[in-house]
């Protein structure tokens, strides 16, 4: 998996491209974290080029939004490709993380 | 039973890719649809992932065995591993109603076996955990 990064309206994009699994959900977590670390509030994960996503990456998306959350920070994650999609459906993500269909919708959630 | 194959693995994570490959010839070989594949995959995904990360007390090499067979409409995938005595029938899950606040961010893993295949047994046999997965496949 590649990780991509962007400044959007002053927001950071992380962008994941690939699988994201057990191989490679550390990095995932050691970077998401670190950008939480550096101040970052306000974060959109674009996932329009994630393909695959398993448990272990799930639980860096959920433990990336318990850290911002009582920080008044918000993850917004957008784009989920169908497959992506259905898994997030069974862990019931769509009721507890703020998922939006375009990274546009997810800039303008800030505002 | 019509054709099944056997694939020997390797307890390290990059392994579980490596049989990703070979399940998908599988699947187009026996033309199953995409839909299950991913399910299959993923499924298996979790449960070597869960092995290979917790089932064995040593850091030596270890052998995990997965079945693939194609037999009346049904897909059957066996997992056996020499490790540690672990059913995932009745491991704890996550619950998926929680708040954010309240959730803990481990245990869905198994909740997703669960959910994506329709028929799960567990058995411990002559020291070795053996689960099998069976999905339904369309006109196979």
């Amino acid at each position: 998996m590649d990780i991509y990064e962007e400044r959007k309206d002053g927001f950071l994009v992380l962008g994941l491209e690939g699988r994201l699994d057990a191989t490679n959900s550390k990095m995932f977590e050691d970077k998401i974290l670190a950008v939480i670390d550096e101040g970052e509030r306000q974060l959109v994960i674009d996932l329009s080029q994630l393909n695959y996503v398993s448990s272990a990456g799930l639980r860096v998306f959920l433990l990336a939004s318990k850290r911002l959350n009582p920080a008044g920070g918000k993850l917004v994650l957008c784009s989920l490709q169908e497959p992506v999609k259905e898994v997030f459906e069974i862990v019931g993500f769509f009721s507890i993380l703020s998922i939006l269909g375009s990274r546009d919708e997810a800039l303008k959630s800030f505002r | 039973m019509s054709e099944a194959i056997a694939v020997e693995l390797k307890n390290r994570l990059s392994e579980i890719e490596r049989l990703a490959h070979v399940v998908d010839n599988f699947g187009r070989h026996h033309q199953i649809g995409a839909h299950i594949l991913y399910n299959m995959k993923l499924a298996l995904d979790e449960i070597l992932t869960n092995i290979i990360s917790y089932a064995y007390d040593d850091a030596g090499e270890h052998h995990i065995v997965t079945r693939l067979s194609l037999e009346q409409g049904k897909w059957t995938v066996e997992v056996e591993d020499d490790g540690r005595p672990f059913n995932p029938l009745n491991a704890p899950v996550a619950d998926t109603e929680q708040s954010l606040e309240e959730r803990r961010v481990g245990g869905l893993g198994i909740h997703l076996v669960r959910k994506l295949i329709n028929e799960l047994e567990y058995r411990r046999q002559n020291d070795r955990n053996i689960l099998v997965m069976r999905l339904k496949v369309k006109g196979a």
